[in-house]
């Protein structure tokens, strides 16, 4: 009675390669010597292509007509440069234009009186004198004027300063 | 940019300027290769192709990861925002298809890292969340009162299949989408999730195990 040959172990993790023809020429023929003696390994054959098979079954699914066009247009702005300011902001810079614009005169106007004005106080104040200045500078006599009005002349002071001596005795200055 | 984002085919380096250009050579007979050069030098038509071309199937393999339609779409766009933003670096070191996935991949890990931590919401959900259109579908059916059996037996042969898939873990889950949806080789699903041809035959070998047993009980009965 003829042995009926066995799979080796090799053989037997090379069946899936072997369906898949994806074996050396020589492993696949030694497959196929064993196949052709063999039901139970050609069963086992069998039941891996059918099981195989099954996997047609499953469904193969369809991203719809625009996926496409969504796809290049979420890539092409991906790449677009990014304004620097959100969009939101530009929206309402630009709704508001009109509004700036006149904002911007009117801050303009303000600047440029305000400019004048302090321009005008500089220069007024430094070419035409202010009588006041004289007080302020001569504010020391100022106080005493009633005192040096009774002194009445310089020879009264000196002749009061040799006889009482009101002055301190300072060398006194030939003119 | 491809480097610093994980990315890119140019995240492989490779040994010499030949050798860079010769990879080059080869995948630019790749046509959507050609579109995103296009895209490179500024044409939004070429990127637009190349969205319309991959939008579905991306879709169609993130829902399966996540099971929700929406966060499924927002992740397409994930990804196509990071193609376009990365377009100026680009260079073909790879198919254009298999870079596209290297970079799903990460999105998605992304994805699942921020749904780990937020831990709001289970990476697969339940089946009431199923994407719209089945759910129309659904309704549509139930209100009818001539379910053709068919249909009745495709659909419950649907919710059984994703069931079996959400058993998967998350790479098995992606390598058996990317081998079935989208008929990758070994070494592209490697080079789409950073591993080697070696390591996706056992990943896959484990994940179709995992499925037979998980189905063979529907297929006999």
């Amino acid at each position: 009675m003829q042995k009926i040959p066995r799979l080796t172990q090799d053989q037997r993790s090379n069946l899936v390669a072997y369906l898949d023809g994806e074996l050396p020429e020589q492993a696949a023929k030694e497959i196929d010597q064993v196949l052709t003696k063999s039901p139970a390994v050609r069963h086992d054959v069998e039941m891996l292509a059918r099981t195989w098979d099954l996997l047609d079954e499953l469904p193969r699914l369809s991203s719809g007509e625009d996926f496409t066009i969504r796809t290049l247009a979420v890539a092409k702005d991906e790449e677009a440069p990014k304004p620097l300011v959100p969009q939101a902001w530009a929206n309402w810079f630009q709704n508001q234009q009109g509004r700036i614009r006149r904002g911007g005169i009117v801050l303009a106007w303000v600047a440029g009186l305000a400019a004048s004005a302090f321009a005008g106080y500089t220069v007024t104040s430094r070419w035409i004198p202010d009588p006041s200045d004289d007080l302020l500078r001569n504010l020391e006599v100022v106080e005493k004027l009633d005192l040096y009005r009774n002194v009445e002349s310089v020879e009264f002071l000196k002749q009061l300063d040799l006889k009482v001596g009101t002055f301190d005795a300072r060398p006194t200055s030939k003119p | 940019m491809f480097n610093s984002l994980d990315d890119g085919p140019g995240g492989r380096a490779l040994s010499s300027a030949t050798a860079s250009d010769t990879h080059s050579n080869v995948f630019l007979r790749d046509p959507d290769v050609q579109l995103m050069l296009r895209a490179k030098q500024g044409d939004d038509d070429a990127f637009g192709q190349l969205v319309a071309g991959y939008q579905d199937r991306l879709l169609s393999i993130f829902y399966h990861l996540l099971r929700d339609q929406a966060a499924a779409e927002d992740l397409v766009q994930e990804v196509f925002l990071r193609i376009y933003r990365a377009r100026n670096g680009y260079q073909p070191t790879a198919k254009f298809s298999t870079w596209m996935f290297r970079i799903a991949n990460n999105v998605a890990s992304n994805a699942r890292r921020t749904i780990g931590r937020r831990k709001e919401v289970p990476l697969v959900q339940d089946s009431g969340s199923a994407p719209a259109v089945g759910t129309k579908k659904k309704v549509i059916s139930d209100r009818s009162s001539l379910i053709p059996t068919r249909q009745l037996v495709k659909r419950e042969t649907c919710e059984i299949v994703q069931t079996a898939l959400d058993t998967l873990n998350e790479r098995q889950r992606l390598a058996v989408l990317l081998h079935k949806f989208e008929g990758m080789s070994y070494e592209d699903i490697g080079e789409a999730m950073s591993l080697s041809t070696e390591a996706v035959k056992s990943l896959l070998a484990r994940a179709r195990e995992n499925l037979r047993t998980q189905l063979e009980p529907h297929l006999k009965s």
